[in-house]
């Protein structure tokens, strides 16, 4: 039997019902969540495996309508404080027609539902088997609906077609006609969604072609009451108000957001570009414009006027809570100094103190700003602190050089209060840095640094003094003190490792972040000997420091895709990256893989500084003005729901499961990422996420290093012929697991081709040049254990060939050691296993249908091989293998195919004798389509799955397969399967566009209640 | 990425320009004939949904100009959408789902019906399969509907299916119409894509059946619940297409360093979205209120 445990797929349906509860649409659950307490309280398995596209509740009979495709559920909500089951099935019914929309009118008496060929099914909710149809007098296709009126008598419906005009037409029981009041036309593509703001009196379009629009009606003489609607309506002359552009992409919906009954309103548009724009609807003016859904599509939104929050969900499966409110508080003004003539030349946000902004003028002045007298005092003047100055801050302490070699140090408190001064050596002083513990660092000419007390006051000795490697900028841009280590990285993007008791570097890593410098250190807050670099060249790098604290060792490099990283920040406790992009200062969280805010400052050249407490801020110099932006911190952070963070946001390609203290996944998408993640809470909570991948992770085999160490070998490949070898240590249990990812060597396959170019003065042309070639995916990869850390990856690749690596982790080398030709198509899969003798034996598939086999124990450099045998298995691509021995010399081999069959083939496979026979062989066609991934678990049961979204759990006896179950999957577009055994009860993970995780054993299932009635298949004839 | 990957990627992408077709899928309405010979005999063939006209195309070069003495098949494309003409493809453009549209087709046909119908069209797809497979499925049944007015009896119809969910719910409606229905999967279209073509053979509609344009046909239900996990569920079956010696569309095959790249044959025509790329080209898509500030206030200070 099969049983359904964690979903993470697309979010496609909101609802919010008073006082405080949220329903959601995951794919064919309905999820009940207290969103004051931020918990799951239910999940209920209503449609089976078909998705919630809609959500709407009555508060008349307390009554949920969830409507997906053709079929409709009505679910009792029961509000009560005590209540146990909360939600509760009522009804379910399947149409002939997908449902567009569907909602109780007459107090809860009558359910509407609108169709997709513009029909209308009116139902008495208290006798079943009435229904009402009401055909629009147009029948193409619909794309969405809108059913307005709380009264049959008033039934009104917007209909958007397939060819971009919108419908406005009653439903009209009694009579005949179904008048058509009005036909907008404008959109230049398939409507998405229609709203209607009732007291604006205002319908908003969403559309393929990337507009949203709105339309107002409007009356020549006396507006009819608006309960009426269809006097309303019909008298209204209906004009196209604003055409709004503002998404890069197709608009899915939009959702009207409204303080109070009186006050404009503002429109949430959701788009294909993962952003939801924020208009206003009175002025048609953008007001806001954000990230929601980083990389994926916003599918639906709801307004929970009571907290004024804005709630959307998203292809990355995550139901996100924005704090609107709080967005709309954004400010962003210039502040002029109050003397004329004054040129700004740094600026300081202080975390404490009554001055929060401090700004050093060219002169050498002070100024200090405070926030509730709106007024710059200007409390301090020394014409040292002018041009050539340089400072370091860390929100309370400001500390200066001069060019003359004198230090000032300030306190920020009630007033700002000079400290100490220090006089140096009379040579300009390159930058100043504050390390921990009433110390800093002064850089003077020639790389030497000077470590002092800050409280030691003027012509005190320095405490040491250490030395810069030579370069043309020769000081350093930041520094972190650890208990007896320095770590600085400079402007040449180096970054060097200094103990206290030597002058020079105990290491240096040269020009490790790229030639334009090194940003900033910050150690993880956990402690564990961490530390994050970041740098102009948009890398973040992770540094381990060796416990006797001699060496560091670089653990990954990711490159962030952010312009340049000018500061690191730990804001609740999630990595930050202050960034610059172009003209943009960005706040990006690497948790979230988004941007939580931007400014167009102008680029990273200019004196900045950024603060968050209860406001986030940004104070910096434009063009010689001060420029402050200001936004409450909830508006820039956005909370998740428990167990919808999110995933991927594109399709998973490959998925895999780790054992750890618990079964851990580890995918692959499209999305260019792995995530590793944690099954909690019916979803999956990502514990990372690895961006080192250039295009799609197609492919992963994880190997565990030892038997019981917490280290995983994990490889991943994929498109642009690349292929990663990564470690991944794990430590912890339950929800305090902590994950070091490793990344050992990435490779990729370059090709010696001809590169022509039209520069004459680079000498290429008649050369061949070594360049990428990004063409070859990786389409499956698998690793074979050779013992001392050795290992060789073979990798299945779509020029046909399939590659052998050696990766010896000792000496980090990655090399190609062997390429097999022998498919002349796009290899699928490769799979290795041990035969009785140790030999290793390789299985590769093609998408020509046909199963190769190699003895691969012995390779020779230089030398080919040839299979032992092939079969021709399929008519085309085999998707998914698996096999077993049975015997010494015999195997099962569990194939899956593009062409929908399933074949058990019983082989012999000798690698002595060099043969390969088919002694027996089942074809079966359980799927409706392609099958994309099969495994054989122990107690003889094997599992397959396919595009058709069918799980099903077979009984295996030699090559014959019965069917024992079979379940409806979640996930679309289903990819493959992993499975993680167990002794009685195996979990099977399949992936697609999300990740579903089944529990099975062999127990026969239960007959199931069918709850759906049954109707019969529509007759042609009668029709 | 450079201008060349794709060609690199994509074999049938690359041979499709350099062979003038309009689109890749060319290969895949060849590749089936090569298994099932539909243009055999074929004196009147329609082609709905065919924008931007690479099926009219191949139909034109595989029943027309063969030899001069036979009687040149009459070639008639349906689009919604405006398509670049063809030298010997009858073009109408009009909506499947209308009566008008048929009678046109026939009176083309002067009277007579097709031998064969292809169909090839898709919707845009949205990501959510559930909705890209529905609306799939209806611009099948709606080209399935107006072919029962327009093919011969015992004729060939070919459509683009989305191989998901239910897919089985509508091979039992074509079942209906055609004794034969099979599914082919020509190399032509990627292993990876959900994408194949029923191949519907011997049209033979249920003794009197009277087509009828004015109620859309909707695909079928499952009968009961078991049906949607259970073992009855119509399967046809399947036919992979083109010779093993044919290109794979899933492998990426080196280019000479000859190659010279080549545009699209055909561009497309006026796009929904050709609107809203204008206006961000010109950099006039909506930018918040807030952000325009520090932009204003320096361009007073150029004054």
């Amino acid at each position: 039997m099969i049983k359904k445990l964690h979903l993470q797929t697309h979010v496609t349906a909101l609802c919010i019902v008073k006082p405080h509860f949220l329903l959601e649409g995951c794919g064919g659950f309905l999820n009940l969540y207290n969103l004051d307490s931020n918990e799951l309280l239910e999940s209920l398995d209503i449609f089976r495996g078909a998705r919630i596209h809609g959500i709407q509740y009555s508060s008349h009979n307390e009554t949920v309508v969830a409507f997906g495709g053709k079929l409709l559920a009505v679910v009792a909500l029961n509000r009560s404080q005590s209540a146990v089951s909360r939600l509760k099935i009522l009804q379910k019914s399947s149409e002939t027609d997908w449902i567009r929309d569907a909602k109780f009118v007459n107090d809860g008496d009558y359910l509407v539902t609108l169709t997709s060929h513009n029909k209308v099914l009116i139902q008495k909710t208290t006798s079943k088997a009435e229904i009402i149809e009401v055909q629009g007098d147009e029948q193409c296709i619909l794309y969405c609906g809108k059913i307005l009126g709380d009264h049959l008598s008033q039934l009104t419906i917007l209909a958007g077609t397939v060819f971009g005009n919108i419908l406005v037409w009653a439903a009209s029981t009694s009579q005949k006609d179904k008048p058509l009041f009005h036909r907008l036309t404008g959109h230049n593509g398939v409507i998405f969604s229609i709203n209607y703001d009732e007291i604006s009196q205002t319908i908003i379009s969403t559309s393929d072609d990337r507009s949203v629009r709105t339309w107002s009606l409007l009356f020549e003489d006396e507006k009819p009451s608006s309960f009426n609607l269809w006097s309303l309506f019909q008298r209204a002359k209906i004009q196209a108000k604003y055409e709004l552009y503002g998404h890069e992409a197709r608009v899915w919906n939009s959702v009207v957001m409204r303080q109070n009954q009186c006050d404009s309103a503002l429109v949430a548009s959701l788009g294909e570009d993962s952003r939801v724009c924020l208009w206003d609807l009175t002025s048609g003016t953008l007001f806001s414009k954000f990230d929601a859904h980083p990389g994926t599509s916003v599918w639906a939104a709801v307004w929970d006027q009571l907290r004024k929050l804005l709630v959307t969900a998203g292809g990355d499966g995550s139901t996100r809570i924005w704090n609107v409110n709080h967005l709309q508080e954004t400010t962003c003004r210039q502040l002029k100094l109050p003397e004329e003539g004054q040129v700004p030349r740094l600026v300081v946000v202080t975390s404490t103190g009554y001055y929060r902004y401090l700004v050093f003028s060219q002169q050498g002045i002070i100024y200090g700003w405070n926030t509730d007298t709106q007024l710059w005092t200007s409390l301090f003047q020394d014409e040292r602190l002018g041009n050539g100055s340089v400072l370091d801050s860390d929100g309370r302490t400001v500390i200066f050089g001069t060019r003359t070699g004198a230090v000032f140090v300030f306190v920020s408190g009630p007033s700002l209060e000079l400290l100490t001064t220090h006089q140096l050596e009379k040579s300009k002083i390159y930058s100043v840095h504050l390390v921990a513990s009433g110390q800093f660092m002064a850089c003077l000419d020639n790389g030497r640094l000077l470590l002092l007390n800050i409280f030691d006051g003027n012509d005190s000795e320095p405490k040491t003094r250490f030395i810069l490697p030579e370069g043309k900028q020769r000081w350093p841009s930041c520094i972190l003190a650890t208990q007896s280590r320095f770590m600085m990285g400079d402007r040449e993007g180096s970054l060097h490792l200094y103990s206290t008791k030597k002058e020079t570097p105990l290491q240096s890593f040269l020009n490790i972040h790229g030639k334009n410098g090194l940003t900033d250190i910050k150690s993880d807050p956990l402690g564990r000997n961490l530390y994050y670099t970041s740098g102009r060249d948009g890398h973040v790098g992770l540094w381990h420091l060796t416990d006797d604290q001699n060496k560091l060792e670089l653990l990954s490099l990711t490159n962030t895709s952010l312009g340049w990283i000018a500061r690191l920040r730990w804001i609740n406790h999630q990595l930050t990256y202050l960034a610059f992009q172009s003209d943009r200062f960005v706040v990006w969280s690497s948790q979230q893989q988004r941007s939580l805010m931007q400014v167009p400052c102008g680029g990273g050249h200019r004196s900045w500084d950024f603060d968050v407490t209860s406001d986030v801020t940004l104070l910096f110099i434009k063009d010689k003005h001060i420029y402050e932006h200001r936004r409450p911190l909830s508006g820039v952070f956005s909370s998740s729901l428990p167990g919808r963070c999110g995933g991927h946001s594109k399709s998973v390609c490959r998925g895999r499961f780790i054992g750890f203290n618990e079964p851990l996944i580890l995918t692959g998408s499209e999305d260019t990422t792995m995530r590793l993640s944690r099954l909690e809470k019916r979803s999956a909570q990502s514990l990372t996420i690895i961006t080192k991948h250039v295009s799609s992770v197609r492919a992963l085999a994880v190997k565990q290093l030892g038997d019981r160490s917490g280290t995983w070998l994990s490889i991943s490949a994929g498109g642009r012929a690349q292929l990663s070898v990564g470690l991944l240590t794990l430590s912890g249990q339950g929800d305090q697991i902590h994950v070091i990812h490793h990344d050992v060597r990435t490779h990729f396959l370059r090709g010696w081709l001809r590169r022509t170019t039209n520069k004459p003065w680079i000498h290429c042309g008649d050369h061949p040049s070594l360049i990428p070639d990004p063409e070859t995916r990786y389409m499956d990869v698998d690793v074979v254990d050779r013992g001392d850390r050795n290992f060789h990856i073979i990798a299945a690749c779509s020029d046909s060939f399939i590659r052998i690596f050696s990766l010896a982790l000792d000496g980090c080398r990655l090399d190609l050691f062997h390429e097999l030709s022998f498919h002349n198509c796009c290899v699928l899969q490769v799979k290795v296993v041990a035969d009785a003798y140790g030999n290793s034996i390789l299985f590769s598939t093609g998408t020509n249908g046909r199963l190769a086999v190699w003895n691969i124990t012995l390779l020779e450099e230089d030398k080919g091989i040839e299979p032992i045998g092939s079969l021709q298995v399929h008519q085309s691509g085999i998707n998914s293998l698996d096999c077993q021995w049975v015997d010494v010399d015999r195997m099962l081999i569990l194939t899956g195919g593009d062409d929908n069959a399933l074949i058990c083939s019983q082989v012999e496979i000798s690698c002595e004798r060099n043969v390969l026979e088919l002694i027996d062989q089942q074809k079966q066609f359980p799927h409706a389509a392609q099958i994309s991934g099969v495994a054989m678990l122990s107690n003889n049961l094997c599992v397959s799955v396919s595009l058709d979204q069918r799980l099903i759990l077979w009984k295996q006896r030699d090559t014959q397969l019965t069917c024992l179950s079979t379940i409806c999957c979640d996930v679309s577009d289903i990819q493959g399967l992993d499975v993680f055994p167990g002794t009685t009860k195996s979990l099977v993970m399949v992936y697609g566009q999300g990740i579903q995780v089944f529990e099975v054993d062999d127990s026969t299932s239960v007959i199931q209640n069918l709850e759906y009635p049954s109707a019969t298949i529509v007759d042609p004839l009668s029709a | 990425m450079g201008k060349t990957s794709k060609d690199k990627r994509d074999v049938y992408y690359r041979l499709a320009k350099e062979e003038g077709w309009r689109a890749r899928s060319a290969f895949k309405l060849l590749q089936i004939d090569d298994e099932f010979h539909i243009f055999e005999g074929v004196k009147n063939a329609v082609d709905l949904c065919a924008a931007p006209g690479s099926w009219s195309q191949v139909l034109t070069r595989k029943l027309r100009n063969k030899d001069d003495d036979s009687p040149t098949a009459k070639i008639v494309a349906v689009d919604l959408q405006a398509m670049a003409p063809l030298p010997g493809v009858i073009q109408i453009q009009g909506d499947i789902t209308q009566l008008s549209t048929a009678e046109k087709i026939i009176q083309h046909f002067e009277g007579e019906k097709a031998d064969l119908v292809v169909c090839d069209g898709a919707p845009d797809v949205t990501g959510l399969h559930d909705i890209d497979e529905y609306v799939q499925a209806q611009l099948l049944l709606a080209a399935l509907n107006i072919t029962t007015h327009v093919l011969k009896e015992g004729g060939v119809f070919v459509a683009k299916i989305f191989r998901g969910r239910d897919i089985t719910l509508l091979y039992s409606q074509l079942r209906i119409f055609f004794p034969k229905v099979t599914v082919a999967k020509p190399t032509s279209s990627r292993n990876s894509s959900i994408e194949a073509f029923v191949v519907c053979q011997n049209y033979a509609p249920p003794s009197g059946y009277i087509p009828n344009m004015s109620n859309p046909l909707l695909d079928h239900q499952y009968c009961d619940w078991n049906e949607w996990e259970g073992p009855n569920r119509v399967i046809v079956p399947f036919l992979a297409c083109g010779d093993l010696s044919a290109y794979d569309s899933d492998m990426s095959y080196p280019l000479d360093t000859e190659y010279k790249f080549r545009p699209p044959t055909q561009m497309p025509i006026n796009p929904p979205y050709h609107e809203a790329v204008c206006i961000k080209k010109q950099d006039q898509l909506a930018k918040p209120a807030v952000d325009q500030l520090t932009k204003f206030e320096s361009l007073e200070l150029k004054e």
